[in-house]
């Protein structure tokens, strides 16, 4: 097998139609993703927010931040989030994911897990401000971590490792079908920092 | 006297287009000691002075009076302040070997450029650009001689009066200067540009073979790639690339025109002012591979007019000309030509 080469793996969606994640699992030279994730711990002011959850402040079990054009912000469970201007290196990353995956993206959430006591619960980036049946690219670098999907409906699991320097295409439809995390693996004192890039429209 | 000054001498050799053309006076300069001599001798047999580079941009018609001096000053000296990357580049230096040199380096900025031919010393003259880059987004300044006076004068970014595919040497700065040296600021980061649709869409391409970021040398292979499978090569058959410019139209007339033809590829340059691809114009006019006698228009890229044989440069002119109207009178835009041309019949 060929681990250069793109993965298309079909997800089931909703009955008669299915999505897909396509997947390249060494992305990017091993090189360069040492270099890029040494900048993006290193550059990327990040954030330690907390969610309300019954009244009481949550901190969530990871830093972040959000980047696209000035003057953009993000909301997701009550987090509002000001988006910084892409760094010109990201703004690389950004243009080559587009160049790879066909696809337009002016927004990345970043997302530093610090070791594998960090973690992202099951979500599905749905916000409205992402439109219909967003496409996300994700790009890990870091401790290779596992990523869960399932199925909304069915309760289908799918799981993927995501190594340093992979890149996750999620198709049009994954998000409404299907919710994904990153659990907690706290054999790992390693970290990874992941980018989700996607487009709104706003 | 040091300098080699000949009598008579055919520029076949001097011009890419491979026209028969006659320098009444000729001289090639390695150094400004050379250059001023070659300027006092013209001086004192009151001749005109046609600087010429590589001639891969000029159409030289069959006699040229007076004194034509090729400029031949090579080396490229380089300074690194930081992330910063200044090249001083000699005029006679080959644009596209510099490139070349500077990519072997890792130093970023003109990998877009790559594969336009032509000397350095002619780059800004016309402000040379391809794929969303040009020139003066890497210019920092020049240093060129006043045909008049001998002096040696540094210009700047802004007093080079950059356009699209224009300068002051264009206009009212033409038959000043001889430019001798140039400065560009290039950079260690990667910083690549490709938004320019044909690029991006070549790179999807390549992006089935290659992953990971995009690299300039990537963008670089890519580009030399497209106009390796666009542009004729020079060597095998005589031509100067696009020999029209890609006209500009002001906002209001582009509207005008995309009413009409809403398939034209048309690109901003700033808010105000667009340019068509002058290919496409002549494409549509039926005269993509369009030949007559020695002289025709590539069948692969409608803007390359070549030169099948031994053309001479009126037969050149007049075919050109003859585009040039039949595009006027289809789309009502009148073509200018992209390269100077010199001398007289």
């Amino acid at each position: 097998m060929d681990l250069f080469k793109e993965q298309k793996i079909p997800m089931r969606l909703s009955d008669g139609r299915s999505g897909y994640l396509r997947f390249w699992p060494n992305w990017m030279p091993l090189k360069e993703a040492d270099l890029l994730l040494a900048l993006a711990i290193k550059q990327t002011p990040w954030r330690h927010d907390s969610i309300r959850m019954m009244g009481r402040k949550i901190p969530i079990p990871r830093l972040q931040n959000w980047f696209g054009a000035p003057g953009t912000s993000y909301t997701y469970s009550n987090i509002r989030l000001e988006a910084l201007e892409f760094p010109p290196w990201m703004e690389r990353l950004r243009r080559s994911i587009e160049i790879q995956t066909n696809s337009e993206f002016n927004r990345a959430l970043v997302n530093y897990y610090r070791d594998g006591n960090d973690s992202v619960d099951w979500h599905a980036d749905d916000e409205a401000s992402l439109g219909n049946e967003p496409v996300i690219a994700s790009f890990s670098l870091g401790v290779e971590r596992k990523f869960d999907l399932r199925h909304n409906l069915s309760g289908q699991r799918v799981s993927l490792n995501l190594p340093h320097g992979s890149l996750l295409l999620m198709g049009p439809g994954l998000q409404s079908f299907w919710k994904h995390r990153i659990p907690k693996a706290r054999a790992l004192s390693d970290a990874r920092v992941n980018f989700t890039f996607r487009y709104m429209r706003t | 006297m040091t300098l080699k000054i000949s009598y008579n001498r055919s520029l076949m050799r001097n011009n890419t287009l491979a026209l028969q053309s006659t320098a009444e006076y000729f001289c090639e300069v390695k150094n400004t000691t050379d250059l001023r001599e070659a300027l006092t001798f013209a001086r004192s047999k009151n001749l005109a002075i046609t600087v010429l580079g590589a001639g891969s941009n000029v159409v030289l018609k069959s006699n040229l009076f007076g004194l034509v001096v090729i400029i031949n000053f090579k080396g490229i000296r380089h300074s690194i302040d930081g992330n910063d990357v200044v090249l001083s580049v000699a005029a006679g230096e080959n644009w596209s070997s510099l490139v070349k040199y500077a990519l072997r380096n890792n130093w970023y900025g003109i990998e877009n450029l790559v594969q336009i031919p032509g000397s350095v010393g002619a780059a800004p003259i016309q402000n040379i650009g391809a794929y969303g880059v040009e020139l003066s987004d890497v210019f920092v300044s020049l240093d060129a001689m006043d045909i008049r006076t001998g002096e040696i004068n540094s210009l700047s970014h802004e007093l080079c009066g950059f356009g699209y595919r224009d300068s002051i040497f264009k206009r009212k700065r033409k038959k000043k200067y001889i430019i001798l040296e140039i400065k560009i600021k290039l950079s260690l980061t990667a910083n690549v540009q490709c938004d320019y649709p044909l690029l991006s869409e070549a790179l999807k391409m390549d992006s089935q073979k290659s992953t990971g970021l995009i690299t300039p040398h990537r963008v670089a292979r890519t580009i030399s790639d497209i106009r390796r499978r666009k542009l004729p090569d020079p060597s095998i058959i005589a031509n100067v690339g696009s020999f029209f410019k890609n006209p500009v139209l002001k906002s209001d007339s582009v509207s005008r025109f995309l009413e009409c033809y809403p398939l034209a590829p048309v690109f901003e340059i700033n808010g105000a002012e667009y340019k068509v691809a002058a290919g496409w114009l002549i494409e549509k006019c039926g005269l993509k591979g369009f030949r007559s006698g020695n002289v025709g228009m590539s069948s692969e890229q409608a803007l390359v007019l070549v030169n099948y044989g031994n053309a001479s440069s009126r037969e050149l002119l007049q075919f050109s000309e003859s585009v040039r109207q039949q595009v006027l009178s289809v789309f009502g835009i009148s073509l200018e030509l992209e390269p100077t041309v010199y001398g007289s019949f």
